[in-house]
């Protein structure tokens, strides 16, 4: 057997050994939020470990040599859109980033601020807390998750994020591989950490079934059941309407299970469509 | 003398190194009459709407949401406002271990905020990685210190950015009693870093150029004893009121150019935070905390900002004490308890409480179902901002005055002033509201 040898030019050559001799440049950003997912970031134990091994180019948190216009190689983002500037800033983000991860509750289903999404107008929930007033800085808009404005390479959820996630992300990039997304309940976890389960037999409402796993039911091992802030499980997994049926069996109104299930929720596509095979017509 | 050449104003877009977006701006006319504007364009939550008509419980465990630099602090005040709304009375246990989850957030807060957020400014690096390289002793403390009040906050809390373990009537699961051991052993073991901060700031004189008086807000703390609890609030200038009525003394007007409002305290600027606490009652920390604050005094002045920063290093010592003294209390008298299940009925609660930053007010309204009705949260950074931006004007004046011109030392050192005062911008933002 011959062996087939490619020969690579030489130019070619020099260009892929300066690629990878090259740390990856990482840029963290936050458009509106509460700065937890950044904090939780800056405080994972081998932070400076992992500052070592990459090039932080931006970080605004932490560093006043920070800049939207810097190209870098991976942007994570936290936050959602909430004004016209979030928007302007999220663009110039996704130009300049060759890849972009999507980071936390906010970013990824656009957080508790969009708990009252499709109820309630904006306009009249900004003037419940602004009045007429004019604020001339920049345009509020309603908050929405960064993927209705951009393509979205990864996505690290959580309210805020796991620490060994983070690492497990940051680590994935820096073998020349990505990050593979839980696509599984809290319930399995859950199962392995060897809790009683707090909606069958405490009656409580938990969310854990539908909402992506990977904090290894934390909660639920403090007797808190599970208020899904790691957003509903990917691939159109997220059963609504099967967990609906059994809040009703446990006494819980429709009102209180569509509130409880769009705190972290009312973004998804399917919650309503779900919820309608239960609840029947119109939303109340 | 140099002449001041001001082409534009001099802005800084985006104030890194705080939490939150806000940006300076400052306009020079005639080379003396200054305008200075703190930008805040961190978008807004609209967190007091956004809670109307939904369940009050529920709604607790979005409150902390609002910030995570003092999530506990937002979770803790929020629980008490909606307790007292329905006339919930926890156990003794409970409030201690939510005293000392509030203490954890403290610790945590003013331990990022002195050593990676603002001392980067005096040794002169734009972040604390770089400052670590030189300094890797500082960075280390910084990060021991960190780690304690986030663990304090784990164990107490679940974890330590929105602490889903404390609950209304109490907490999910308390503390193992090997778990507050293992606190107390932290905590005795941080004793010999807990000044690090406070020796770095000291180095440095305060800017007399930004002092100017000022009036200051703090929490009379329950029991004497420096902290963060109470129900009365004392000011500087004499006067006094309660917790439930600071609607009626503290306003809020908005301003264009920011989506955080401006407060005023009987129709005056006021400040809050560390340094307003010290200043009203310093006579109630410890030996040790008294000790520091006789001892570095000079570096105390009530009417300058940068006195914030010595301030919460003594508080950062102080409360790794206090933290001990709490934990050590509730395990002499521990007791396995489960929480009391809240039974709703109609009512309005009030709270006030120190958060790291200064006063955090909440007022929560519920029916007879225990959905919120009404709900009103003021924050800290919302009532210092209006004086912030008068210590802004005031060091540019005296800079120009000076022949100083060179935009980016000036904005440099207005950036020095903005970290003193430890913003949080996503506080000050996301619960601002209509004027009543």
């Amino acid at each position: 057997m011959t062996m087939k040898t490619t020969i690579i030019p030489e130019d070619q050559k020099i260009e892929i050994k300066e690629e990878i001799k090259r740390k990856p440049t990482i840029g963290v950003y936050a458009l509106t939020s509460c700065y937890g997912c950044q904090l939780k970031i800056a405080t994972v134990s081998k932070i400076i470990e992992i500052a070592d091994s990459v090039d932080i180019e931006s970080f605004y948190m932490l560093s006043s040599a920070s800049s939207m216009h810097k190209k870098v190689d991976i942007a994570f983002v936290e936050g959602s859109v909430s004004t016209k500037k979030d928007l302007e800033e999220l663009l110039e983000i996704r130009k300049n980033s060759k890849t972009l991860v999507g980071v936390g509750a906010c970013a990824l289903q656009g957080g508790v601020q969009s708990w009252n999404h499709g109820d309630k107008n904006y306009k009249d929930l900004f003037e419940n807390v602004y009045g007429k007033s004019k604020i001339e800085i920049s345009e509020a808009i309603e908050a929405k998750p960064i993927e209705e404005y951009v393509k979205v390479d990864f996505r690290l959820p959580g309210c805020p994020p796991e620490e060994e996630e983070i690492i497990y992300f940051i680590s994935t990039f820096l073998f020349g591989s990505w990050p593979e997304e839980k696509d599984y309940p809290v319930c399995q976890e859950c199962r392995f950490a060897g809790n009683i389960c707090l909606l069958i037999e405490k009656n409580e409402p938990c969310l854990g079934s539908i909402t992506t796993a990977g904090c290894n039911a934390r909660c639920i091992s403090y007797n808190v059941p599970c208020i899904g802030c790691r957003g509903p499980v990917p691939n159109d997994v997220a059963w609504f309407d099967s967990l609906a049926k059994v809040f009703v069996e446990k006494g819980f109104t429709e009102e209180y299970i569509r509130e409880r299930m769009k705190i972290f929720g009312s973004h998804h596509p399917k919650l309503e469509e779900l919820l309608t095979k239960v609840f029947g017509g119109e939303k109340k | 003398m140099t002449t001041i050449k001001f082409t534009q104003p001099i802005t800084v877009d985006h104030i890194a190194r705080i939490e939150g977006k806000a940006g300076i701006e400052v306009q020079i006319k005639d080379k003396k009459e200054v305008e200075v504007k703190v930008n805040i364009f961190e978008g807004p939550r609209l967190f007091e709407s956004i809670v109307i008509g939904k369940s009050v419980e529920e709604a607790t465990a979005v409150f902390p949401r609002v910030c995570s630099f003092c999530a506990a602090a937002h979770k803790i005040t929020g629980l008490l406002a909606a307790e007292n709304a329905i006339g919930l009375q926890v156990s003794e246990q409970t409030a201690k271990i939510r005293e000392l989850m509030y203490i954890g957030d403290m610790i945590e807060s003013h331990a990022l905020h002195l050593f990676l957020l603002a001392l980067p400014d005096f040794l002169g690096y734009p972040d604390g990685i770089s400052m670590g390289k030189d300094h890797p002793s500082i960075i280390k403390t910084a990060l021991q210190l960190k780690d304690l009040g986030a663990i304090i906050q784990t164990i107490t809390g679940s974890r330590y950015i929105h602490q889903e373990n404390a609950l209304m009537g109490g907490f999910g699961k308390i503390p193992t009693k090997t778990k507050l051991n293992e606190v107390v052993n932290l905590l005795r073991n941080s004793k010999d870093i807990s000044t690090v901060a406070l020796e770095q700031f000291v180095k440095y004189e305060l800017w007399e150029e930004v002092s100017s008086e000022r009036i200051h807000l703090a929490l009379e703390p329950k029991n004497n004893i420096y902290g963060i609890i109470g129900e009365k609030i004392k000011a500087t200038d004499g006067t006094s009121f309660n917790a439930n009525e600071y609607r009626e003394n503290i306003e809020e007007r908005v301003v264009p150019h920011s989506f955080a409002k401006h407060s005023s305290y009987r129709g005056k600027r006021f400040t809050t935070g560390a340094l307003s606490r010290i200043t009203l009652f310093s006579s109630l920390l410890n030996d040790k905390g008294k000790e520091l604050y006789q001892n570095y005094n000079n570096f105390i002045n009530p009417n300058n900002p940068l006195s914030n920063n010595i301030a919460q290093a003594i508080e950062l010592s102080y409360f790794i004490d206090r933290a001990e003294e709490i934990t050590l209390e509730i395990l002499d008298n521990y007791k396995e308890e489960s929480r009391i299940k809240p039974t709703f009925k109609e009512g309005t609660g009030y709270a006030v409480t120190e958060a790291p930053r200064g006063l955090l007010a909440y007022m929560i309204s519920v029916n007879k179902e225990g959905k919120v009705r009404k709900a009103d949260i003021i924050t800290p950074t919302a009532m210092f901002l209006a004086q912030k931006e008068v210590d802004l004007k005031i060091m540019t004046e005296s800079l120009v005055k000076k022949g100083i011109d060179n935009p980016s030392e000036i904005s440099q050192k207005l950036e020095t002033i903005v970290r003193s005062y430890d913003p949080c911008v996503s506080c000050s933002v996301h619960v601002t509201k209509l004027g009543r």
